[in-house]
């Protein structure tokens, strides 16, 4: 039997060794098996925080060890069975056909078979809405920011427009200042996030005991990133140089 | 002009960036004070419905894993041996069963439902709102669904088709019960249909004749629940003991911990964007100051006061934006919880945000210490501020 | 005397090497002088006056106020020295746009621990001598330059210092705001306070009793009415 290196860690049990698996927990009628091998569970989200304690036997030494002494050898039942097709994309038509088929049996591709699914659905909503209130906040933060740093130059904006300078260069000066630094932003933002994803992934590993993969950037997630930060940069930029470019040039200008 | 209303001047000096700074520390206030409510949250909600069964200790043959789990042969005697010990107050047990429920009119299709059948003399493990509690063998109550589903009310009849009972491989015949009450139970979600029965009763829908058996035996102790535990351990090795305070316990440490860690790290990290924006809000303020600054050193005002008047303005920032981040906590709470609570299978009395007074606290410091740590390079920059050199920028600026 | 210098020098330590902006300087302010100290740009002027007003101190020799080592001061204790004795005057005027001219006026006196009823009374005063008493609810940016010049030398005589230190008072003003600034200062020497200015203004330097001459750090000429 191969056992799950969980398993393996907790009891001590190395490739080799022989163990007695029993049906029940009084230990009733045990056999034996040999450790052929020491695998590593398919991290499955639904069981996170469970300790992955399996083994996995041949199918034939699993009914003979669980069957009911009344049930006949050839009758029993399994779960399921899972089928890698020749060409996965054919996996619908083959769960319709096998269900037209076989009446009673429940086919589906495995894509479909996320029972689970919904949960992460919905936390991965939860993520978003944090997010939304993080952005929020770094916004509102932006907004401040920009205003400050935009009346620092109220001076100079002041004679730059006494001396003739057309409000509409001024502004795409800063425009293209604020795209800059919006860039520049989102770069060291994505920056910190590839060095936090692995940070993350390595505690939440840890901490599960699972090589389920917590956090991914993905270059979608970069591209959204991207598509909010710059804007957003550019949009407060604008909105405090406009408001600083709506005075007099001779109010900006004084001192 | 004392420091604090100074501070209050130089931040009304800019309205705009005054109240941005301040709505800005709000929304980073809520999501830290959410986070704060998280923590502990799903624990102490889970710790309500518990004791809002009215028991403190579950006695089971095993892990029940993902199903209702093996049954405790003799359990009316269980019970009852379990209820003569000093330290416990009293005990029922608790069989499950899944079932389809019909109510008279044909019109309205037969439900899915979960049955509980409770036997022995103490408390129902639910909440009874209207009727009573059944007594006879053919009685049976319904939560509030069950009642909307089925369109049946107290002293309509239901007809219980079991379709899984363990002790009894075979599908029994249906069996009609009359509606007796209205209850609620701890952890119904929104669409389950759950009943209530006897314990003889569940027994005859199973079509068997052992009404002593059980999945459970909840017992409530006379207030000390792991002596009336360690207790029933000893009269019974055999069996499985769990207080309310070992469950929650294993919650934390399965279900329960994903939300637990999401929670610190959020909170960490809240903290460090909130520390990390108004240090730079508070240092480019300061920075655009330092003629007026040295200009009040040159007139007299110690550096004491000068930095005094910083790690006001950032106090001002924080209290003002940290007062205002709880009301708005509370809502984004409301909205956070209505996401989450959309997971399968989750009770509908279950909260993931659930106020506690150390949330509030623990709030209340992680402001305060980002209030003064944010301030920390701004102070130490108005502390080392050159006088005579600042004024002779200023002029050459 | 109020300030006394002894053969101070102050040396500002630069990435192209120690400059040395004061060089070996001695003189002595009393209770009612008026001194004028002028010179080409860099020549020192600043560095002094700041020296004199215990807003640096000088990297050798000893500079007395009231009789004591400033050098051997603390921070603290210069502050106080600053707030309780010696005004100052800028040539940007420094006042705090977020105060009304009376708030600005009043600032110090809060900061000294004035009771509220005297500093009320001495506020007054105060923008009264200096012509703005009805303009003591405006803001900075509603004043015009001399009106916020005033209202800075008002501010300066807040605690009644006996010595008021200028730096170019009327550096930013036209030649008829000057001259008012200036009668304004001949006005508070003549009641007893002792009075330094720097300045480039020869109309205004010739107002006071003495006038220093710096060049390179040091003083030149020593000249006076």
């Amino acid at each position: 039997m191969l056992v799950s290196r969980q398993l393996a860690e907790s009891e001590r049990l190395r490739v080799g060794d022989v163990v007695q698996l029993a049906p029940d927990k009084n230990g009733s009628e045990p056999r034996s098996f040999r450790i052929a091998g020491i695998y590593e569970p398919t991290p499955d989200p639904s069981r996170l925080g469970d300790a992955a304690l399996e083994v996995r036997l041949h199918l034939p030494d699993l009914l003979s060890l669980t069957r009911d002494p009344l049930t006949p050898e050839g009758t029993e039942h399994v779960e399921s069975i899972n089928i890698a097709l020749m060409d996965p994309s054919d996996a619908r038509q083959f769960a319709r056909d096998v269900a037209a088929r076989m009446p009673g049996v429940m086919a589906r591709p495995s894509a479909d078979a996320g029972g689970n699914a919904e949960r992460f659905v919905i936390l991965e909503r939860f993520h978003q809405a944090i997010a939304a209130v993080t952005i929020t906040a770094a916004t509102v933060f932006l907004l401040a920011l920009t205003i400050m740093l935009v009346e620092e130059r109220r001076e100079t904006v002041g004679v730059l427009r006494l001396i003739g300078v057309p409000v509409r260069r001024v502004f795409m000066q800063v425009l293209v200042e604020g795209v800059v630094i919006a860039g520049f932003g989102w770069l060291f933002g994505l920056g910190l996030a590839l060095a936090s994803e692995g940070l993350i992934n390595r505690f939440f590993q840890w901490r599960y005991d699972t090589a389920l993969v917590f956090a991914r950037i993905t270059p979608g997630v970069a591209a959204t990133c991207l598509m909010i930060a710059v804007p957003l940069g550019v949009v407060a930029t604008s909105a405090a140089s406009w408001a600083l470019l709506r005075r007099g040039s001779l109010r900006l200008a004084r001192r | 002009m004392n420091a604090l209303a100074y501070a209050w001047r130089s931040l009304v000096r800019q309205p705009a960036r005054a109240v941005l700074g301040v709505l800005g520390v709000a929304a980073v206030g809520a999501l830290l004070f959410d986070m704060l409510l998280l923590s502990e949250g799903l624990v102490l909600s889970m710790r309500d419905l518990l004791d809002r069964t009215g028991y403190d200790i579950r006695v089971t043959a095993g892990d029940p894993g993902r199903d209702a789990g093996p049954l405790i042969d003799e359990a009316a005697a269980v019970a009852a041996a379990v209820s003569a010990q000093p330290s416990v107050r009293s005990a029922i047990t608790v069989r499950l069963a899944d079932a389809r429920l019909a109510g008279a009119s044909s019109a309205v299709r037969p439900r899915r439902a979960f049955l509980q059948g409770i036997g022995g003399e103490g408390g129902r493990p639910w909440t009874r709102r209207r009727g009573r509690d059944p007594m006879g063998t053919l009685e049976v109550v319904l939560n509030d669904e069950g009642v909307r589903a089925l369109g049946v009310e107290i002293g309509s009849e239901v007809t219980v088709s079991v379709s899984s009972c363990s002790g009894n491989e075979e599908a029994p015949p249906p069996v009609t019960f009359r509606v007796v009450g209205v209850v609620t139970f701890p952890f119904d979600s929104p669409d389950d249909i759950t009943a209530g029965l006897t314990a003889a009763g569940l027994a005859d829908a199973c079509g068997t004749d052992d009404h002593g058996v059980a999945h459970a035996v909840m017992v409530a102790s006379r207030g000390d629940a792991a002596r009336a535990a360690a207790d029933i351990s000893t009269l019974r090795p055999d069996l499985r003991v769990l207080t309310t305070d070992e469950a929650l316990g294993a919650f934390q440490e399965q279900g329960f911990s994903y939300f637990r860690q999401i929670s610190t790290v959020l909170t960490t990290v809240t903290v460090s964007f909130a520390l990390l924006l108004i240090a730079v809000l508070l240092t480019v303020s300061v920075n655009q100051r330092l003629g007026e600054i040295a200009a009040l050193r040159a007139l007299g005002f110690s550096r004491r006061r000068v930095v005094a008047d910083v790690l006001c303005e950032s106090a001002l920032t924080v209290g003002i934006g940290g007062g205002l981040s709880l009301p708005l906590g509370a809502l984004l709470a409301v909205w956070l919880d209505s996401i989450l609570k959309r997971m399968p299978e989750i009770p509908t009395e279950l909260h993931f945000f659930v106020y506690h007074s150390d949330a509030l606290l623990v709030h209340v410091s992680l402001l305060a210490a980002t209030a003064l740590l944010a301030a920390l390079y701004p102070m130490a920059t108005v502390a080392r501020l050159p006088i005579a050199a600042t004024l002779r920028n200023e002029v050459v600026s | 005397m109020i300030v006394r210098a002894d053969d101070i020098s102050r040396v500002f330590a630069m990435p192209a090497g120690p400059v040395v902006a004061v060089r070996n300087v001695s003189l002595g302010i009393g209770p009612g002088d008026y001194v004028a100290i002028s010179g080409p740009s860099g020549c020192g002027k600043s560095t002094l006056l700041h020296m004199l007003g215990c807003v640096d101190t000088p990297s050798s020799g000893t500079l007395l106020f009231d009789q004591h080592d400033v050098s051997c001061m603390s921070d603290y204790a210069r502050s106080l020295v600053r707030l309780r004795h010696i005004g100052f005057v800028f040539q940007r005027f420094f006042l705090l746009p977020m105060l009304t001219a009376w708030e600005n006026v009043e600032l110090p006196q809060a900061e000294a621990g004035v009771p509220r009823s005297e500093r009320r009374a001495r506020t007054g005063e105060l923008l009264a001598y200096v012509g703005l008493a009805s303009r003591a609810d405006h803001r900075p940016s509603q004043l015009s330059g001399g009106e916020m010049q005033r209202v800075a030398i008002a501010r300066a005589l807040a605690n009644r210092p006996r010595l008021v230190l200028a730096d170019e008072p009327t550096g930013e003003l036209d030649r008829s705001t000057g001259q008012q600034i200036a009668a304004l200062l001949d006005r508070i020497n003549a009641d007893g306070t002792a009075l330094v200015i720097v300045t480039h203004d020869s109309a205004l330097a010739e107002h006071a009793r003495r006038l220093l001459t710096m060049r390179d750090g040091r003083v030149e000429e020593e000249g006076g009415r």
